[in-house]
């Protein structure tokens, strides 16, 4: 089978495998970014204070504030929301395999 | 118990959870859609149409739809190319690549603001680059394609995956033998790729391709922080008659043409990607 196959069509050259892979990765590397930078730029305004997250233009720099996540965490109801999400997905999650 | 009827025991509370929860709703909103004050009419479809956001909502609805889902056919189709030809990190990367699927649409309506808005990243980019002296409003209704492209890049970032996903795993059931025949007798990968595995590939094509097309016609989140009322699409329509204008008659009227036009879409995906009996693997 692979006699056949090299007597048909030839495999490519070196230099084409080479650039095939090369196209692969790049593909990848250009698609992994298009799914990360979105949520690496949202990351950056979690992390922006109240002084720096209406600035402009924004610097693409985390400034690493954590004020708004703290106060998020701390604020009345955020946690037993979390709870309630987390009840609601385990019973839906059950409920659907068993069904 | 009689092993005859044990099957249909089994069968039994998915059934009964169906006709609970999804038929017996669904025959309350297509009542409730045909009738006032417990008489028949057609009058909320009047209302419907007669309302003259009515034309331009339903097709912006289409046409987004139309925008997107070939769109994200190809992408997903490459991704899931790429991902299965990988040898060394495969699964980070399908990882990676799936991320968005566990993000709320009402999230990615949010990413993709900081994104657009007057004070956003793409503003922020295009000034430091030069293009553009000072911020300029991107989401107005100005110029409402920009909405659009906003939209549909955050539909494509959203919901490619779930395409993806279906795809990998149909490619992965298709036997090798096949790709090494078309090989064999000469194919290159291009010519193998259209004529062996995209045909192989129908029923998961199938699948992808309905989901995402009803998904996309009932876009809502997504719209709505991007665009306020700017650009409304049927599903903002059923929100703003039932719970603005408090006339649930015509959004279940709202919601059957929902109904209607995503059973179509179904019909027609199912025909022309039909697999025939003896062709199935």
């Amino acid at each position: 089978m692979t006699a056949a196959a090299t007597d048909v069509a030839p495999k490519p050259t070196g230099r084409i495998k080479k650039q095939g892979r090369l196209l692969v990765r790049a593909s990848v590397i250009l698609l992994c970014a298009w799914i990360l930078v979105p949520l690496y730029l949202l990351l950056v305004n979690t992390v922006s204070g109240e002084d720096t997250i209406y600035d402009f233009p924004k610097s693409i720099v985390p400034p690493m504030n954590f004020e708004s996540l703290m106060f998020f965490l701390r604020f009345d109801g955020v946690l037993a929301s979390m709870l309630n999400s987390a009840i609601v997905a385990s019973f839906t999650m059950v409920m659907a395999i068993a069904l | 118990m009689n092993t005859r009827f044990l099957p249909y025991w089994l069968l039994a509370p998915s059934v009964i959870f169906l006709c609970i929860f999804f038929l017996y709703p669904f025959v309350a909103v297509a009542v409730q859609s045909f009738s006032k004050d417990g008489a028949w009419t057609l009058e909320h479809y009047d209302d419907m149409v007669g309302h003259w956001k009515f034309g331009s909502t339903f097709w912006t609805t289409v046409l987004l739809a139309a925008a997107i889902v070939p769109f994200q056919l190809l992408m997903a189709l490459s991704m899931a190319k790429l991902v299965s030809g990988l040898t060394t990190g495969r699964d980070t990367i399908l990882y990676i690549f799936a991320i968005p699927l566990g993000i709320s649409d009402l999230a990615v309506g949010i990413i993709w603001l900081a994104i657009f808005e007057q004070s956003g990243f793409l503003n922020s980019m295009m000034m430091s680059l030069g293009i553009i002296d000072q911020p300029i409003i991107l989401l107005g209704h100005q110029n409402k394609w920009v909405i659009f492209i906003a939209i549909l890049l955050a539909e494509l970032w959203r919901a490619t995956a779930i395409m993806m996903v279906i795809i990998v795993a149909g490619m992965g059931l298709i036997p090798k033998e096949y790709d090494e025949a078309g090989e064999v007798f000469g194919a290159n990968a291009w010519q193998r790729f259209c004529r062996i595995s995209l045909p192989l590939l129908r029923p998961s094509l199938q699948t992808a391709l309905i989901l995402r097309v009803i998904a996309a016609f009932e876009v809502f989140a997504v719209v709505l922080v991007l665009a306020g009322s700017n650009v409304t699409v049927l599903m903002s329509e059923v929100q703003r008659w039932a719970f603005d204008l408090r006339e649930p008659g015509v959004a279940a009227a709202i919601a059957m043409i929902i109904l209607v036009i995503s059973i179509a879409a179904t019909l027609v995906i199912m025909r022309v990607l039909r697999v025939p009996k003896e062709a199935q693997i």
